[in-house]
């Protein structure tokens, strides 16, 4: 049993940061058993006399300067996204190559520090697959919140897309996520809005029936899964709202009265700036959601570390959400602490003791200074380390590219 | 920016000659860094005398003397008969109780222990929904690091054939469903064709040496694969069914429980390769560990002293013989993989040292169509090899000993004096690395 500590760092706690911290990590030797019971062991301020003392064997990390938070949640991603997606629908990649895709691509947002992701549709059992892969350590990835495929209506957005579920009817829709839902997965992730149309006013189309919206949140919500739904536009967010969805997504163009229903209901907003096409309003709906309470959380709608002004797609949405006008503090919790309470993540308590260790070491402050995350210096998943460039850390193991190829490169590579 | 690795005092088994060079140097060279396809390659394998490596060395070089102690560089191993997706116990029914996308994670994760366990070449005897493609595919473009994969789909077999009860397999009938099936799977970019001629262990009904193809079908897969370039692997357990497939154009024979003398000498003179599996009549308590049905256990151990005659007679009679194991190729038994098994096993019928190693290396790259690539230490070939303290060409048993395992000039792994880095690992950090069927997924 040997332990890691950080010593005098700055600790991201949910509501503030803990000046001048330590942060013990306690591992349990695997021993040739498929489990891993490593977890944080204590946390405090430096010279609050509750620190234990270190022991032969433990590594102990002086990160002063540094800031320690927990590992980001990215809750809409697309893992199985990749180069030349045609414009029709077609299986161009086969289950198989999907799924070694689909592992790459969530071994690449690992590396890059996000430690929790959901699937915002998944199509042939793929999520579960790389989820059982990783409860069963038969490879390391991070926590993945399953969804299964995304529900569409017929023709709905994106139908071109290989995977999405189409169905018309309450009944349709219930019977596809009721047998998707056996398989065992943890979420679910609607589409429910298209194109906006200008005889609608510039208000997307909407596709789904609010019978059908009743059908599939009410089945999620009997099992305890999130549900949460791409809609935008007045209407449809507001339907979807007084339904009790979960969650909006990537829409934009509701009102501040509607925004004033999604924060009494607990509905999540989540922008997914980089992906946005209309970025103007993507930034008014943020000021308009953050003005009327309405709880922020970050997702991509891409691959999280799909490369793009000069970082990566997770680290860059945090700026896009710091430019649309939330503080580093409030664009961290949307990255961490609200992200992993919608996905219902082990992670969600952030750092403190008995949680599973999934934590990010970032020189400087992010919290006051979002670029500084751009320049992570430790990644740890299960309380073991993917990655270390803190000095001590010796070489970290967590490989599945071949040496001097790098682990990055979203779709600009596959 | 070029950039060579010395291998100094080396002792090279290089798969061309017939006895090692004592005392070598072994070079190879990066092209780039991380472009694809990966263009490094070995530039000397020779003696030290008369090579002149300071006057090849540049700055940035990497030098490793190993005249410390004593240590052979050879050609990485081959597995030419495994399926990355097995489990036991086999069940008396056919079910695909993993799914594609799971089995396709379970494939990945035993190709990454068998390229830790020194294995960087795996000919794929038999994978369902063109996983193995998928992951040949994941190899070549650099997606993930695996071994290299030489593929054919699915097993081919006649209806309620061999491994019926097996998903790998798909069930045919008649000379023109069997050219379906091959066609099918070239189209999806086969190496080769692998069918199920006869009986085996893994179903209850049948006898071991049981013909379950008529010549029309073996000959119309045989002509198709040919046709297109590609060998035909068949899976043949009796001494008869052999002959009728040298004669029909099978190209490997897989297993060979029964092989008289004068079918040994048929298939020299036909210029077939012969994959024993010994592993497989020898691997009882490895199976009763599994819980296999008694029937399996029972039906190889009376075959075992017989299949190890008939290897014998094969090796009497100098058929190219190659390693495949049937087990996974990093599968644990008797304190090592069963690759490197394989290679004591072939050892232990008569088949000495030298020409062991030359089984897991240039026979089988042979075999696979890829000795132009890989499978000798020769100038411009791959760099797949690896480094064994001891002599193995003295002695089989020092496989055991491998210190690195290098595919394509790219270390997977390290423990020589100068020269560490860690195991391969996809897993989290202090997390086993290896245990093949033993790891239940």
């Amino acid at each position: 049993m040997s332990k890691t500590f950080f010593c005098h760092g700055r600790l991201l706690q949910d509501g503030g940061v803990l000046e001048d911290a330590y942060v013990v990590l306690n591992h349990v030797p695997s021993e040739g058993r498929l489990e891993l019971r490593d977890s944080v062991e204590a946390v405090g301020t430096m010279g609050d006399g509750r620190m234990p003392a270190p022991g032969e064997g433990d590594q102990v990390f002086d990160v002063t300067g540094c800031t320690l938070l927990p590992g980001l949640v990215d809750v809409n991603t697309r893992l199985d996204l990749h180069k030349d997606t045609p414009p029709y629908t077609y299986d161009e990649l086969g289950v198989p190559y999907r799924t070694l895709i689909s592992f790459r691509h969530a071994s690449e947002a690992l590396w890059e520090g996000v430690t929790t992701l959901r699937t915002a549709g998944m199509p042939d059992g793929i999520d579960l697959a790389l989820s059982q892969s990783y409860a069963k350590y038969l490879a390391q990835g991070p926590e993945l919140v399953t969804s299964g495929p995304q529900y569409i209506a017929h023709g709905g957005l994106e139908h071109n897309v290989y995977g999405k579920k189409q169905c018309s009817g309450p009944d349709a829709f219930r019977g596809a996520a009721r047998y998707e839902n056996s398989k065992g997965t943890r979420s679910m992730h609607l589409g429910v809005t298209g194109r906006p149309v200008a005889r609608l006013g510039g208000e997307p189309e909407l596709q789904m029936t609010g019978e059908e919206m009743d059908a599939l949140i009410c089945l999620g919500h009997a099992s305890g899964k999130a549900v949460s739904a791409r809609a935008g536009g007045e209407r449809a967010v507001r339907m979807l709202a007084e339904r009790g969805i979960d969650s909006i997504e990537q829409g934009t163009g509701f009102s501040a009265g509607t925004a004033r229903l999604m924060a009494e209901k607990g509905v999540r907003y989540v922008p997914c700036l980089c992906a946005a096409e209309d970025r103007g309003a993507a930034f008014a709906a943020v000021r308009t959601a953050r003005e009327n309470g309405v709880t922020i959380c970050m997702g991509t709608a891409l691959l999280p570390s799909e490369p793009m002004e000069g970082t990566v797609a997770a680290i860059r949405e945090l700026e896009l959400l710091v430019q649309a006008g939330l503080t580093p503090l409030e664009a961290l919790n949307a990255a961490t602490f609200a992200g992993a309470a919608l996905c219902g993540s082990a992670a969600a308590k952030g750092i403190v003791p008995g949680a599973p260790g999934d934590l990010l070491v970032v020189p400087g402050k992010p919290d006051e200074d979002i670029a500084a995350m751009r320049s992570i210096a430790a990644v740890y998943r299960h309380g073991r380390p993917v990655r270390s460039s803190l000095p001590g850390a010796g070489v970290v193991p967590f490989q599945v590219t071949t040496v001097l190829f790098p682990l990055a490169g979203g779709t600009q590579k596959f | 920016m070029p950039k060579k690795t010395f291998m100094l005092h080396v002792r090279i088994v290089d798969g061309v000659h017939d006895r090692a060079i004592e005392d070598g140097a072994f070079v190879i060279q990066r092209v780039h860094t991380d472009k694809i396809p990966i263009e490094d390659h070995i530039v000397y394998a020779g003696p030290m005398a008369g090579y002149d490596w300071q006057a090849q060395k540049s700055e940035g070089d990497v030098v490793l003397d190993l005249s410390g102690g004593t240590y052979t560089v050879m050609p990485g191993l081959f597995n030419v008969h495994a399926h990355l997706d097995l489990r036991h116990p086999y069940k008396p029914y056919r079910f695909d109780e993993f799914g594609t996308a799971y089995r396709t994670m379970i494939i990945y994760r035993r190709a990454v222990e068998a390229l830790n366990a020194g294995v960087t070449t795996i000919r794929s005897t038999g994978l369902p929904d063109e996983i193995d493609y998928a992951v040949k595919k994941a190899a070549e473009n650099g997606l993930l690091q695996l071994p290299r994969m030489v593929v054919c789909g699915r097993l081919n077999i006649a209806v309620g054939g061999h491994a019926w009860n097996n998903y790998i397999s798909q069930q045919f009938n008649g000379a023109e469903e069997f050219r379906m099936a091959a066609r099918s799977e070239l189209a999806r970019g086969a190496d080769f064709i692998k069918i199920g001629l006869t009986g085996g262990a893994a179903s209850a009904h049948e006898g071991m040496a049981d013909k379950q193809m008529t010549d029309e079908e073996i000959l119309a897969v045989t002509q198709t694969a040919h046709n297109a370039g590609k060998k035909v692997a068949a899976h043949l357990g009796g001494d008869r069914a052999i002959q009728d497939a040298v004669r029909l154009g099978v190209d490997s024979v897989e297993h060979a429980y029964t092989l008289s003398e004068s079918t040994a000498r048929a298939l020299k003179e036909a210029g077939a390769y012969l994959v024993p599996t010994l592993s497989v009549t020898n691997c009882s308590d490895y199976l009763r560990g599994h819980g296999s049905p008694d029937f399996q256990v029972r039906k190889l151990e009376e075959a075992a002293a017989e299949h190890r005659r008939s290897i014998a007679r094969a090796v009497q009679a100098g058929v190219k013989i190659c390693v495949g194991t049937d087990l996974l190729p990093s599968d644990p038994i008797d304190g090592t993989v069963a690759t490197i098994r394989e290679v004591e096993l072939l050892n232990q019928v008569g088949l000495p040292p030298m020409e062991a190693l030359k089984a897991a290396t240039v026979n089988s790259a042979e075999l696979c169509d890829v000795d132009h690539i890989t499978g000798t230490l020769e100038p411009g070939k791959a760099g797949d090899f690896i480094v064994v303290e001891g002599k193995p060409d003295c002695s089989v048993s020092d496989l055991r000993n491998i210190r690195q395992v290098v595919r394509s000039c790219r270390l997977v792994w390290s423990d020589l004096p100068g020269l560490k880095l860690r195991r391969m690992q996809v897993t989290p950090d202090g997390m086993e690395m290896d245990g093949g069927t033993y790891r239940k997924w």
